[in-house]
Formats: C-alpha cells, structure tokens, sequence
C-alpha cells in the first residue's frame, strides 16, 4: 500500500506544481490557462530534443529549457496574448488558450519532429538510482518530483509573503488597477508572473516526460486533472490546492491498488478520478450555493469598471458578459442581409458541382467535412448563439456515431432508426447537462462540459461494445448510397437542411429568446423568459445536431471509433470553429471542410515535415480570436465589404450624383 | 491665466470606454493649494473625468497637464509617480491585503528611512488603523477602509488627490472625520480634487466649483456661487448646458479659469 501512496504523491506532486502555476496567473490576469499542459509538452519536447536528440549533457538540457527558453516563452506569450486577453470575455479567454493547446504541439512537431515518445529521462542520468525507504522502493526522479514541490512551496511561500516582490504580486492580484495607482507598473509585474509560471509549467513537464512520456494528450489530461485541485482551492489558495492535489493522486494510485487489476473498467474509473471530481464539486457547489458566478481574478470592481466591458458586467449577474463579440448581431447590417441570399446561393452551387470537378478521394474528403460541418452546427447553436462555451459536443457526436453503429452493427437496424434512437440519447444527455449547469458561470460550464466529455471517453466509450472497429457504413452504402457521389450528395442535402433549420430558429421566437439570455439573463427573466427552458432547448437541438453529424462521421469513415471523438482532441475542432467564424451559418460549415480538406491538402501535396501545420493554424486563429473575436471568414468579409464601399465611394467621389451623396448619408 | 500658480491644466479632454464616448472636451484649470468640487447628477461623467485625469482610462483628445508637464498619453502608474493620488470611489484599497500591506505599498516607492517615517506617521494621523495593522483591509468597516484610503493618499505626500466619492456608504459621523482629513490636507496645501454627491459639504471644502452633465460642462465657477444660483439652477430646474460637443461657439462661454 505504501508503495501505492508514493506513486500517487508523486503523480499529485505533478498536479500541484500545474495547479500552483494555474492559480497563480488565474489570479494575475483572470486567464485560466487551458494551454498550460501544452506549455509543459513544448519545455519538455524541447528538453528531449537537446538531451536525446543532440546529446547535451544534463544540465545544460534543463537550464537551456527551464530557465531560458520556459521564461522567454512565458513572457512572449504574456506580451503578445495574455495581456491583450486580460480585458477580454470570458469565452475568449478559454477559446484562446484552447487554440495555444492545440498550436503548440504541432508547433513542437514542425520545429522537433514528431517521434513517438514514450520514455524520455528525467532530471536523473540513466540508469536511475533507486532508494528503499521503510521497505518501499523510490526512485530519484520521483525524489525529484517531491523535492520540487517542497521547493515550490517554501520558496514560494518565502517570496510571495515575506519580500517586496511578493508584496507587489499579492497586490497585483488583488487589483491591477489600485496597483497602478501606487506607482508600480503593473505590466512589469504581470509579465513577471507569467514568466515564473512558464518555468514552474518548463519544470512540471520535464519531472513528468519520465513517468508519462513525451506525449501531448497525456499532458492535456494532466492539465485537466490540475484544474480539480483548482476548483477546490477555489481559484484562490495554492496551499489548498497542492493539497488537494496529492489527496487526488494518492486515491488514484489506490484504487489502482483496490480496484480488480485488469479490465477496461478499472482503468476508466482509475482515470476518471480528478474528472469525476471536477464534475460533481461544481454541481454541489451550483446546488449549494445556487448562483455561483465566475470565480475572482484579475481584479476588483475599480479593473472591471475600466474595461470596456465594464457597464455590461456590472449589471450582468455572472462577472463578465458572455460573448465573443461586443454587440449583438440579430440586427444585420444592410449590406450583409442584402448579400447573404446571393452568397449562400454561391456556396450552395459551388457545393453541388464540387463532385463533377473533383476526384472522388476529394469528393470524399469534402463529404466528409460537411459530417464535420453539421457538428459545428450544432456549436453554432450553443456556442455561437447561446454563448455557453460547451466543451462536450465530440462526446454527443461519438454517441451518435458509436450507439448508431452498434445498433446498425450488432442489431441489424435500418440507419435511420438507429441514428434517431442515438440521437434521442444525446437529446437526453444535453437536456440535463444543460439544465445542471444553467445556473453555472462559463468558466464553470467550460470545466464542467470538459469534464463530462472525458469521462464520456474514459467510461462509457471504455465499454466493450464500443471498443474496436465497428463496421457502420455498410448497411448505408447497400442501401442507397452506392457511390461517394450518391453519399456526397446525401450528405449536402442533410447539411443544407441542417443549415436552413439552425438559420431557422435563430430567427424564430426561441432563437431571439436564447440570444437575449445570452445578453442579459436577468432583463431576460424580468421580460418572462425562463431562462432554463431556453437553454435546455438550444443545448437539446445541439446535442441532436452533433448526434447526427457524429453518425455522418463515422458513415464516411466507414467505421466508428471512440479515438475519432477523443475530447482532448476534439479541442481542435473548437479551434477550428471559432477560428473561421463563430457566429456565421455558412462558417460553420466551411471550418467543417477546412478541418477536413487542410489537413489532406498538406498531407498530399506537401513534405511530411510541414503537415503538422495546419493545427498550428488552426491554434493560432484562436488565439487571434483575442483580437478579432468574430473569426476570420466574418473579418475577411467585413475587409471586403470596407474595400468594396471605399472603392465605391472613391468612384463617387470622381463622379459625384445626387444618389451617391444620398446613399452616403443613409450609409 | 497665470500658468505659474496653476496645479492642473485641462484641455478639450475628451475620453469614455472603448467606442462609448462619455467625456466631451472638458476644460478648467485648478491652482496650487486649491480645491475643485466637481459635481453633477449620475451618469454625468464624474467619476470618468477622475479615471481620465488618474491615467486609468486613455484620453481620446485634449491635454492634462500638471505642474507644466503633460500627463495626457501616460498610464496610470507614471500620473501616480507625477505626485496624483487618485482614490477611486468604492475605498482605493487592496481588499485582500492586510492594512500594513497597503500602506506598505502605498508608500514603496519612498526611500528606506522616508519610508519607516512615512508609515510611522500615518498611523499617528490615522490611530484606528494601529489597532488593525494586521488586520485584512476587506474586514474594515467602511469607515475604516476609507480612513485606510486617506492614509495611503497622504503617507505619500501627494501633490493632488483627486477623491472620487469619499462619502459614500459612509455613516454621517465618518463623513465629518473624512472632510476634516480633507481640510487638514487643504490647510498643508495640498490641491484637491473632490468629486462628491454631498453637494453643500464638498463646496464647504472647494474654493471653485465644476458641474458636469452629460459628459460636458455645463456650468463652473466659485465654490460660493456654485452654492447660489448656479447650482439651483442645475439641481432644480434643469441647467443650460455650455460648451457642449454639438456647440463649438458656446465653448468660449466657458470659465475655463476656475482655479483662478
């Protein structure tokens, strides 16, 4: 059993140093770091790279990359992203920071190679030396882990509370403002602390690489098991928080102990300790405390009332407005009404003549991204419109996939009635997840909808009738779709559905309702409106939407897999969607074809080196979401439309008439 | 205009929250030593003149400069190095740290001895906060968190405190201590700023008078008049707005010499 507890304090010695590191700059900036975990993998893979790959000693392998290039990482990304996302919402927050988890990797790829690593030394030359302690056998790079946290705490404890510097950081936590005005640059400070939290991230994933790996899931799911321990500790006490993270990594470790040592079971529940936790202590404290709004940080009501947000919080009942963009957009500017007819028309066309212009492998290719289209539908319901950052929709569109394809598979039912009977799962699912997590800010219901999309993975896709391959296309194909063609065309004629639908009820009485919760959940209610009924609906037609897509999915694969709707991987898929546009139909289903199509496009006609590329830009539009937070197909558009009017308007100028003038005026 | 006994300069300023407009090209000057009450109904700018004035939200247009040097274009920790001690309404403290903490940080930028000193003196001029010097600032009484406020203004020796709102929330016997704070730091010459709603106590302290609606002028002059027709005017019957962005000629109506 003891040698059980030292395992775990170890893996929960992990958890605390990413949890002291998220709690510190949560309460620096109010950003938590979603791509924390994917900062720990690019430090280490960096560290692998100059110890095993270039052969460098050492110490010189972990200076180069703790303490030179984690920092400068650190402040980079602090100058260039954090700084700016600071004033922003909190969907921008967590969608940019999602795009980093996604960008680094790839970037880690390009720049490293992407050799699959499953060992990679620690701190300690190889072989490792082993100690026995009371009969248990410990080794010096689990030494280390401990040493480090014991480090972290004291020295951490000794800076923050008992120097100048530390005294500034309690400051600037408390308020950026009120620290400003004492005199101090609070920017200095903050820079600061992002760059210290970067090493302890640098430090954390290189005491990890020799446990786990060099692996950027595994690091992802650290990161997310981190984020319990920071929701015990409240966003607040690092103390709490290490704490709690040893307590999480010790149960782990001793369920592994008790629980029967083989079966897919066992390892699902063993892995779903710190999600399981993450889901049940929000929904106690939504129950308990019956409104809990987005956690402090970043400041006080003085950082608040000089955002430019500051009006719209402060008569919001959750701490910030929730959306990506700053104004509503049901009233469409003139322009873009007129257009969108005739621009939906020629998408509409291009679509149905892409089949005669392609080969059927691209034919294929584009069929397959509109599946991945009907499910960014289903976001740009409930993300898009209701502005809930719903972390979940793979786990819907793999219950679709899987259940459709077990009951076409293993029962012999006809498509339809299975993928209607999967869909009607989803429905179930959305409905309560929504009506739990209502009450909840969105940075909770980001947390919560993760959580509840691994421990989809980890236990319910862990069942054995979802494991292996099921054959799913098969009974579709014979049936009436006998060519790509045929499915092609199918599958458009379902998007298109899809698409006039969602379009369809955002117009319609309950889309205009939903969009007012969104905005104001208290004008919302005071006008009649029950905001939970909205709410359980759009996350009801949402769940529904991504069933389908999700059975669409698996249908052109020909199989369904539970890896293909992997939670932490479908991270890219959000970067994806926001990236093109979050808030445009039509987006929608072209990030789905982009998020087919690029990645194809670099793997066919580009060297292999390069073809981790295209998450890199998937990643890094939605860290540029910090700065144009309607996507790019909506910015492009809008540039367009400016080139378009200035042009016009330089053409009046030269010839001036009494309708252009007119037409200014209106304009 | 004399420039030489003026504090403050402001010009044409203009300023509000991202693409929201609230300050429309405010004016006046405020002299060495003097107090300046600016006061108006909810919703005229007030509290945003002393964020701009503060460096805390950016000037779109005009200048503000103090003691000759523009501060306009800097942030908010190069205006407090300048020698102005903003407090912002809701308490200018640190909730979360404790009230040596706050003095601590008000006071880091002074030399080591100045510093002991200052601290020193802030707890003979403030004894309530003796007894609570390890106490968390957000466990204060409201009164005591402002009295909290007032120390951190003063153990800097600053040059300009601009007090937004000092009175507010506060019992009526906390409101005498906090005026007779101000009037301490009026008879020391320091130049004051007081932004208040407690119209008859703020122009007890002021020696001149601004009155904002809608994010403009409306009316300014001496703390005396201010308290006569001006402000019956403005309170009761509604006033005629001057110098507002739609009437550029009316601008020259404005006394923009209120200090003088």
């Amino acid at each position: 059993m003891l040698q059980y507890i030292v395992i775990g304090v170890v893996i929960g010695g992990i958890y605390a140093i990413f949890a002291a590191g998220l709690i510190t700059t949560f309460q620096a900036s109010g950003i938590l770091n979603f791509g924390y975990g994917a900062i720990a993998f690019f430090i280490a893979r960096t560290y692998y790279f100059l110890l095993v790959q270039h052969q460098w000693p050492i110490w010189a392998a972990a200076l180069i990359s703790i303490l030179v290039i984690a920092p400068a990482m650190g402040f980079i990304l602090w100058a260039a992203l954090f700084r700016i996302l600071q004033q922003a919402t909190t969907l921008v927050k967590v969608v940019a920071t999602i795009g980093l988890s996604v960008m680094l990797p790839a970037l880690a790829g390009i720049i490293y190679g992407n050799p699959v690593i499953s060992f990679s030394p620690g701190l300690v030359p190889y072989p490792v030396p082993s100690y026995t302690v009371l009969g248990v056998g410990i080794s010096l790079d689990q030494i280390n882990v401990v040493a480090c946290v014991v480090l972290i705490l004291v020295v951490g404890f000794v800076v923050v509370n008992m120097t100048e510097w530390g005294l500034v950081i309690r400051a600037l936590v408390d308020s950026p403002a009120q620290t400003s005005l004492t005199g101090t640059n609070p920017k200095v400070a903050a820079a600061a602390v992002w760059t210290i939290a970067t090493c302890f991230a640098g430090l954390a994933g290189v005491l990890i690489a020799p446990i786990l790996g060099v692996n950027s899931d595994n690091y992802e799911f650290l990161i997310v098991a981190a984020f319990s321990a920071v929701l015990l500790a409240r966003f607040i006490n690092i103390g709490v928080a290490i704490l709690a993270s040893i307590a999480l990594g010790v149960v782990s470790s001793l369920l592994n102990l008790w629980l029967p040592p083989t079966g897919t079971v066992s390892t699902g529940v063993i892995a779903s300790v710190p999600f399981a936790f993450i889901f049940i202590f929000v929904l106690y404290e939504a129950v308990r405390r019956k409104v809990p709004s987005n956690p402090g940080g970043g400041g006080g009501a003085l950082d608040r009332a000089i955002t430019t947000g500051g009006a719209v919080s402060a008569s919001h009942d959750k701490a910030q407005p929730s959306d990506f963009n700053t104004r509503p957009d049901f009233r469409l500017s003139g322009w873009r009404r007129q257009k969108r007819l005739p621009t939906a028309i020629t998408a509409l066309v291009i679509l149905l003549l892409l089949p005669v212009l392609l080969s059927p492998f691209w034919t294929g290719r584009v069929a397959l991204g509109l599946a991945f289209g009907i499910v960014f539908l289903s976001l740009r319901i409930v993300m898009g419109e209701g502005g809930t950052i719903w972390l979940c929709q793979a786990s819907f569109a793999g219950v679709g996939a899987m259940v459709s394809a077990y009951l076409i598979t293993d029962h012999q039912w006809p498509l339809i009635p299975a993928i209607v009977v999967a869909a009607l799962l989803t429905a179930l699912g959305g409905s309560i997840l929504a009506y739990l997590t209502t009450r909840l800010g969105d940075l909770y219901v980001a947390l919560v909808t993760l959580a509840f999309g691994i421990l989809v993975d980890r236990l319910i896709f862990t069942i054995p009738v979802f494991q292996g391959s099921l054959n799913a296309g098969i009974p579709l194909v014979e049936s009436f779709a006998t060519n790509d063609t045929t499915f092609f065309y199918i599958l458009a004629g379902l998007t298109l559905a899809v698409v006039l639908f969602v379009e369809h009820f955002r117009q319609s009485t309950a889309g205009l309702a939903l969009s007012a919760t969104r905005w104001s959940e208290p004008s919302s209610r005071a006008l009649g409106l029950s905001v939970v009924q909205i709410k359980v609906l759009a996350a009801c037609l949402s769940a529904v939407i991504a069933a389908v897509g999700g059975a669409f999915i698996a249908l052109s694969y020909q199989y369904a897999v539970p890896a293909t709707f992997d939670t932490i991987g479908a991270l890219v898929w959000i970067a994806v969607f926001v990236t093109v546009g979050v808030r445009s139909t039509l987006a929608a289903v072209v990030a789905g074809i982009l998020s087919v199509v690029t990645p194809a496009i670099f793997q066919t006609f580009f060297p292999t080196s390069i073809s981790d590329l295209p998450p890199v830009l998937f990643g890094l539009g939605a860290v540029l979401l910090a700065n144009n937070p309607e996507g790019v197909l909506i910015m492009h558009a809008e540039q367009g439309r400016r080139l378009i009017a200035h042009t016009l308007h330089a053409g009046r100028r030269i010839f001036p008439t009494v309708e252009a003038r007119s037409s200014d005026v209106v304009d | 205009m004399d420039h030489n006994t003026q504090a403050l300069q402001v010009s044409d300023l203009c300023a509000g929250y991202g693409s929201a407009q609230v300050l429309f090209r405010i004016s006046f000057n405020v002299e060495q030593g003097g107090v300046l009450a600016i006061l108006g109904p909810n919703g005229a700018g007030k509290s945003t003149l002393g964020l701009a004035l503060a460096g805390l939200i950016p000037a779109t247009a005009g200048t503000i400069e103090f003691e000759g040097a523009r501060l306009s274009g800097h942030s908010a920790h190069q205006v407090a190095r300048a020698g102005i001690t903003y407090i912002p309404e809701g308490r200018g403290i640190f909730p979360r740290l404790s009230v040596d903490d706050n003095l601590r940080m008000a006071t880091r930028r002074l030399r080591k001895g100045e510093r002991r000193a200052a601290l020193q003196e802030a707890f003979e001029n403030f004894p309530v906060l003796l007894n609570r010097k390890d106490q968390l600032a957000r466990t204060l009484s409201g009164g005591e968190q402002q009295m909290l406020a007032l120390a951190n203004a003063f153990c800097t020796e600053s040059k300009l405190i601009i007090a937004d709102e000092l009175s507010l929330g506060l019992a009526p016997m906390i409101v005498d201590q906090v005026f007779a704070t101000l009037e301490r730091a009026k008879s020391a010459g320091t130049t004051i700023i007081i932004i208040e709603q407690f119209v008859t106590r703020a122009l007890a302290l002021a020696d001149n008078c601004l009155i904002l609606a809608h994010g403009s002028v409306a009316w300014s002059g001496t703390a005396s008049d201010a308290s006569g027709a001006a402000a019956r005017q403005y309170f009761g019957q509604g006033v005629e707005v001057v110098g507002r962005r739609s009437n550029s000629e009316s601008e020259s109506d404005v006394d923009e010499n209120v200090g003088g």
